[in-house]
This record gives C-alpha cells, sequence and structure tokens, in this order.
C-alpha cells in the first residue's frame, strides 16, 4: 500500500507540475495571439457584440476597423475582452456595440457565469481574455465569482485546441479567424423558410415570456460605457434590422423595458442607432434576426455614412 | 452516480481510501462497508431503488438456502420458481409492461377492434437487467448443486449489490464473483496499478470516443431524412464506435474499480471489431450476457444435443431473447433477429468454431481483413435497428445509406464531422497493436518505455479525457438504460 502511495504521490506531483506549467504557457501565448491577430496600433475602430453585429457590419466597409463581435457574447463578456485590449497600447478611436433586447435576457447571465451551461468550444475559451485577478460586477453572487475564475483556470488547463492554436501563433500565422474566442465577421446566405419559421416560432415562445431586463447585462453595458468614455472613446450602440413578424413575438412589457434603457442610456450622452424598424428586402436577411451578406453590404454602408460620414 | 462524473470520482477516492485505511482488518467489515458504498453509490439515483434491490437479494438468498436444504425436488423447484418469479416479475413489470400493453393494444386495432390498454408511468430502475440476470445465476446454480449457498446475508447483499458492476455489469456468475467475497481483500499494488490504468483507457473510450461519436450519430439519426449517403454511412460507422466505447469503456472502468478493491470480474469485450465472422463476434461482444444466455437459455433448452432443427431453434431463441432484453421495442428484436441470421449460415456449414484462434502479426492477412470488414458491415447495418425509433426508419435509413447521393458529408447541427476519424483511429489502432493485451496501456510495460515518458503519455491521456469531459460535460452510458 505505501509503495502505491507513493507511486500516486509521484505521479500527481508529476502531473501537476506538467499541467501548471503548460497552462502558463498556453494562457501566455492565447494572449499574445490576440494582441498579434489584432493589430491595435493602427486599428481606429472595434465592432464588438453578439451574432447580430457579427454579421451585420463588415470592417473592411470601414477605416482601419476589426469586428470581432462574437455569437452569443453578453455584455459581461464583451466588457472583459474590451478591458483587455484597451490595456494594451492603442490607437482606438470608436467602438461599435450590438445593441438590442436580445442582450438583456437573463439567460444571458447563467453563459457568462455557469459552468455547467457552458461549452468549452462555444463560450469558455473566451475566457482568454480575462485577468485572474478581475473582480466581476457587484451584481454576480460569491460563489459565482468561484465559477468564473474556474473558468480562467480551465482555459489555461492545455488542451489539445489551445496548444494546436499556440503551435499556429508560434509559426507566425495567428489570424483572427483562428481566434474563435475573440469572434470575427462572418457572411451568411438566406435559411430555408421552414427554418425561418422554427426560429419566429421559437422566439415567440422565448421573448413572449421576459418582461425584466437582465440586472447583470445593463449594470455591465454601463460598465462597457464608463470605460470608454474615461478613455475618450466614442460608444456607438447599434440595433441591427429586424423582421417584424418576429419583433412582434416580443411582449410589450420588454420592449418598454428596452426602450426605457434607451432613453436613458441617451440621457447619459450615448450615440444610438435604432435600425430594428428598417425595412429590408428577405434577401437581405440570413434569419429573422441576423442579416445575410448582401444584407451585411447594405447596413455596413449605412452605419458607415451615418457615424463617419463616408 | 456515473462513472464518468465528479462526484463519482469523489466517491471512488474516499471509499478507497477507507476501505484500506479503516475497514481493511476484518472480512465481515469489508463487506459491510461494500455493502454500504454500494448501496449509497446506487441510491444516488433514486433511494426508492434500494428497496427494489434489497427485496431481490432477500428473495435469491432466502430461496438459495431453501434449496439447498429442501430435500424433495419438487420442494427445490418451488423455491426456484420463486426465485425466477420476483426477478423475472420486476423485469417484466418495470421494462415491458408497456411494451406489451402498447402492442397488445395495437394488434387489436390493426384488425379494427378498439382496444384501450392501461400503460404505466413506470421509471426503468438503473441497471435492473443486470443483477436480476447476476442473482438468477445463483439461484440456478445453487438448484443445480455448482455452487454452495450463501450463508451469510451480509456477503450476499454485497455480492448483488456490488458497486463497480451493479448497474451495466459484467454480469457476473456467482460461481467467479461471490467466493471472492469469502475471502479477506489483501492489497495488491500490481492488481490496484493494472485497475487505474483499466479506468484511465475505459474513461478515453467513454468520454473521447462514445461522446464524440454522439455528438456526430445524434446529428445524422435525428436528420436522417435530409442528408446524403455518406453521412448516414458515417453516423452508422459512428454508432458502431458509440456503443462499443461506451458500453466496454463502462466494463472497463467496472473491472479496473474492482481490481482497486481486490475483485477480479470477468472480461466483457475483447476486441469485438476485430472478429473475422459473426460467431467470434459474439464471443467477443457482452461476453458476460452472452455466455449467461449460452448457460441458462441455450444449454437447458436442450443446446446442440437434440438434431438440427431443435438446434436452429436454440440458436434463434437466444438471439431474440438477448434482443429483447435490449430493450422493450420491436427495433431490439429485429437486430437480434439479423444476428441470428447472420449466425445460423455459419451454424449450418460447420464454419461456426473456424475463427477460434488469436490473430498475431503486425498487420492482418488479406484474407482476415476482408472477413473482418465483411462482419463489421453486417454488425453496423444491424446496430442501425438498435439505435433507430422504429423499425420503419431503421430500413428508411438503410434504404437512404444506399440511394442518396453520395457527395459531401455536410455539417448536420452542431456535429463536426472532421475529426472522427482521428479518435476512430487512434482507439483501432491502439486496439490493434494490443489486440492480446487487455488494454493498450500494457504496451507500455511490454516495450519497457522509460518512466519519463510513460507519465506523459499517461498525463496527455488524462488531459484529453479530462478537456473533452470538459466539451461534452457528463452522458449517460446507453446500456443504463437496458
Amino acid at each position: 500500500m505505501k509503495l502505491f502511495l507513493k507511486k500516486i504521490a509521484v505521479f500527481a506531483l508529476y502531473t501537476g507540475v506538467f499541467i501548471i506549467v503548460i497552462s502558463l504557457a498556453n494562457g501566455y501565448i492565447l494572449k499574445k495571439a490576440v494582441k498579434k491577430a489584432i493589430n491595435l496600433s493602427t486599428t481606429e475602430t472595434l465592432i464588438l457584440g453578439d451574432s447580430h453585429l457579427e454579421v451585420a457590419l463588415d470592417p473592411n466597409k470601414f477605416n482601419n476597423a476589426y469586428n470581432i463581435a462574437n455569437s452569443s457574447e453578453p455584455y459581461s463578456l464583451t466588457y472583459y475582452k474590451l478591458k483587455y485590449l484597451l490595456e494594451n497600447k492603442n490607437n482606438i478611436k470608436d467602438v461599435l456595440l450590438g445593441f438590442s433586447y436580445h442582450n438583456f435576457q437573463v439567460g444571458q447571465d447563467s453563459i457568462t457565469l455557469d459552468a455547467s451551461n457552458t461549452n468549452y468550444t462555444t463560450f469558455v475559451t473566451r475566457y482568454a481574455l480575462f485577468e485572474i485577478d478581475d473582480t466581476p460586477s457587484q451584481d454576480f453572487e460569491t460563489s459565482e465569482f468561484y465559477t468564473y475564475n474556474f473558468l480562467v483556470w480551465k482555459l489555461g488547463f492545455p488542451s489539445f485546441k489551445t496548444m494546436k492554436l499556440n503551435l499556429k501563433y508560434l509559426r507566425g500565422k495567428i489570424s483572427i479567424h483562428d481566434l474563435p474566442f475573440v469572434g470575427s465577421y462572418k457572411r451568411y446566405g438566406r435559411i430555408t423558410a421552414k427554418e425561418n419559421d422554427i426560429i419566429i416560432k421559437n422566439a415567440c415562445m422565448k421573448y413572449g415570456r421576459q418582461e425584466k431586463n437582465s440586472k447583470v447585462q445593463t449594470a455591465y453595458l454601463f460598465k462597457i460605457k464608463d470605460m470608454l468614455s474615461k478613455r475618450n472613446i466614442k460608444l456607438h450602440l447599434i440595433a441591427s434590422p429586424l423582421e417584424t413578424n418576429y419583433k412582434n413575438c416580443v411582449n410589450t412589457k420588454m420592449l418598454n423595458e428596452f426602450e426605457g434603457l434607451k432613453k436613458e442610456l441617451v440621457q447619459h450622452q450615448v450615440l444610438v442607432y435604432d435600425y430594428t424598424e428598417l425595412a429590408l428586402d428577405k434577401n437581405y436577411y440570413k434569419d429573422p434576426h441576423h442579416l445575410s451578406g448582401i444584407g451585411s453590404d447594405y447596413f455596413s454602408d449605412l452605419i458607415s455614412k451615418e457615424i463617419f460620414g463616408k | 452516480m456515473l462513472f464518468n462524473s465528479i462526484d463519482f470520482f469523489i466517491f471512488l477516492i474516499i471509499s478507497f481510501a477507507l476501505y484500506w485505511g479503516i475497514f481493511v482488518k476484518k472480512i465481515a467489515s469489508q463487506n459491510i462497508y461494500l455493502l454500504v458504498i454500494s448501496y449509497v453509490f446506487y441510491g444516488w439515483w433514486d433511494w426508492r431503488f434500494l428497496f427494489l434491490i434489497a427485496f431481490s437479494s432477500f428473495i435469491d438468498y432466502t430461496s438459495g438456502l431453501k434449496i439447498s436444504r429442501s430435500t424433495s425436488q419438487k420442494e427445490k423447484k418451488r423455491w426456484l420458481g420463486l426465485s425466477l418469479l420476483v426477478n423475472l416479475g420486476f423485469l417484466g413489470f418495470f421494462k415491458y409492461f408497456n411494451f406489451f400493453a402498447d402492442s397488445f393494444s395495437e394488434a387489436f386495432n390493426s384488425i379494427g377492434y378498439q382496444f384501450d390498454t392501461l400503460t404505466l408511468d413506470i421509471i426503468l430502475p438503473v441497471g435492473i437487467s443486470f443483477y436480476t440476470f447476476q442473482t438468477m445465476s445463483y439461484s440456478i446454480d445453487v438448484y443445480r448443486g455448482k455452487l454452495e449457498p450463501c450463508k451469510d446475508p451480509v456477503m450476499f447483499f454485497a455480492f448483488v449489490s456490488f458497486f463497480p458492476q451493479l448497474v451495466a455489469g459484467p454480469i457476473e456468475r456467482a460461481t467467479n464473483l461471490l467466493p471472492q467475497f469469502y475471502e479477506k481483500r489483501r492489497f495488491d499494488y500490481n492488481k490496484a496499478i493494472s485497475g487505474l490504468k483499466l479506468i484511465l483507457w475505459g474513461l478515453f473510450k467513454k468520454v473521447v470516443i462514445a461522446d464524440y461519436c454522439s455528438i456526430v450519430v445524434n446529428s445524422v439519426f435525428e436528420n436522417y431524412q435530409d442528408v446524403s449517403s455518406s453521412a448516414l454511412i458515417l453516423g452508422a460507422v459512428c454508432f458502431a464506435f458509440q456503443i462499443y466505447g461506451d458500453f466496454s469503456g463502462y466494463s472497463d472502468i467496472a473491472i479496473g474499480t474492482a481490481r482497486l478493491f481486490g475483485f477480479d470480474l470477468m472480461t466483457n469485450f475483447k476486441m469485438p471489431y476485430f472478429a473475422r465472422d459473426i460467431a467470434e463476434f459474439w464471443r467477443k461482444w457482452h461476453i458476460s450476457l452472452s455466455t449467461w444466455f449460452r448457460d441458462y437459455l441455450y444449454i437447458p433448452l436442450g443446446g446442440s444435443k437434440f438434431g438440427k432443427w431443435i438446434t436452429l431453434r436454440n440458436i434463434a431463441a437466444i438471439f431474440l431473447v438477448s434482443g429483447f432484453w435490449h430493450g422493450a421495442n420491436w427495433t431490439f428484436i429485429v437486430w437480434g433477429a439479423i444476428h441470428a441470421v447472420l449466425y445460423i449460415p455459419l451454424f449450418l456449414f460447420n464454419l461456426n468454431r473456424n475463427n477460434l484462434d488469436d490473430q498475431t502479426g503486425l498487420l492482418p492477412s488479406f484474407k482476415n481483413m476482408f472477413s473482418m470488414a465483411y462482419t463489421f458491415v453486417s454488425v453496423t447495418i444491424a446496430w442501425v435497428f438498435f439505435r433507430a425509433e422504429t423499425v420503419g426508419s431503421a430500413f428508411e435509413y438503410i434504404g437512404y445509406m444506399f440511394t442518396k447521393s453520395f457527395g459531401e458529408i455536410g455539417v448536420v447541427g452542431e456535429a463536426t464531422y472532421n475529426m472522427w476519424f482521428i479518435w476512430i483511429g487512434l482507439l483501432i489502432g491502439l486496439e490493434w497493436l494490443s489486440k492480446n493485451d487487455q488494454n493498450p496501456f500494457l504496451l507500455i510495460k511490454k516495450y519497457k518505455v522509460a518512466l519519463p515518458i510513460r507519465y506523459v503519455i499517461y498525463i496527455l491521456f488524462i488531459i484529453l479525457v479530462f478537456t473533452k469531459y470538459m466539451e461534452n460535460q457528463q452522458t449517460e452510458f446507453i446500456y443504463f438504460q437496458f
């Protein structure tokens, strides 16, 4: 038994050291990779948000811009992502941030913090940009804080996915598209009518119920606003177009909450561009609430003209 | 409590430490402790199941004693009958009641009579098919005089509920497992280390192979009418590896865990996808079940002693019953029937004992390669029935496999296909290299790999299992439903 325990202890020690060394190297290289993929010294405009801006704004239509919006990304994650990027030397002047009632779903909170609701590939890797000593907003419970730190640690764990990414970085071939946890611009065609109907049906079930905005996401939006204003960076909140039958699913209370928040932000001198009512042809939509490639060309031109006059 | 869960990991460490640290001195305390932790393990699912297993154990314990003490054959038979009645009664009620009720009403409705039967909202107790078979083997062996009845109730209850193999086998024979409870277990370093390696290999098969394949399988089977033939073939192949990784992975973890507590369980899988015919496949797949049916159904029915036709009937019976054992659905019965159809020609032409030898050499011969491929394809097509919701959809699936376009595999839902060949290829490669050993980690010892490299290999496997576990979260073992 003594020999067994001794062997197990030696093996555990060996494993621990191996994992710690690789985790530290992993986390370090991942962050370096992000800096390398986004050239912060020449970037002037950052596009952030969830899937809506991920497909709506083509960064090539703006001067020196990067679209790093990411599917299902809540503001609580966007905040840390932005914080990390702005801590580095940069030349950013404008931030275009997605803004719609989707961002205030209560479900977004668990995406951020609940480990059981996260999936390594789609969500957890985004924690690459979190600092271990970052303290989340006071709106989070203490237990959630530990979950959050656990997730940070989890990213550092030497998974084969991150090892592969690191090798790519070391070979000097990293681009924004290799970093799914950062996000990048995507183009899509129109989905089938059947798929479209399913999305509307599901949305009606989902948005028909929620009546209150998520406090956590609201708090993080204000944290983003404050962080940017301290650095003299302009924040532009952008709501991309929605199909009418989809928008009709949202209950009045939720819409009123959203409208109230919009007014409050405007009072705080935040620039809000609400294009949810913009009438567009069906082909401009990938699905009822995301623009297609053609739609994004049109919308990017529109926003570029509206904000930058070109 | 799932083997691939953090709960089980903690449970295993604590129970192992207390077993060898505190309860090591007396055989009685070892058995009481095993009984308690086994009931904790089983009750973790649903504490109400404990009454069922305790009652089943009580009936079999009493029957065993009564059988051995009975002086007349009639009385022995009566007690054996009670044991079988209770075990099969539980199984019939919890597992098959709704199936029979539905089939009955469907049959009447199809000939024009409206017949509404009662269906009950019954929860299937986890592992009921496994422990009822194990206890039945005890009663039958006592009745046959092959085994002395167990006089110590704690030992017997611990034997029935022994947690490593309680919910998904291997279905242990009382003649093998019960005597191990009679002797005090002493810590065996080599056994414990081999147990840990087997647990790691089992986790790899479950978490990396089976859970990965399940993503592909679920998306293909759920959208089988809309995907290409290539995707359907891939879905069927992935299911073959999913069920193998899932079930043999469970068996490996069970055997490995039992070794940590000083027990030896029977081998349940011997790399069945390298089988050269269907007879060899059944000598390598779920061995504890196939030998159970051989010993307690095929041979009592007459085996091969009473001529060709009786033998054919007996073969058909064990395959159909084996199919039905897996689940209360016609798909499982058809699955069993397909295996019977594949096996019977071998029997008729006296080819069923052709491939008794082990394969050697770095690569298989062309003849063996062809035979293995043929067997694998046959088994994989049969698996479609095992996985499909209905017999009709299974036939439709198989039809589409050959009639749709063979273009791109494409992406269905969240499944990505590009990695499937790496994991499955790794499994096949490692299993082939270790085809005559119990698990591929033994190769490390065989080739005397240096300690630091050996550790790196184990650590890489641990990382792989851990990160895949994080990606997929814990998923149930398929065989829990049986």
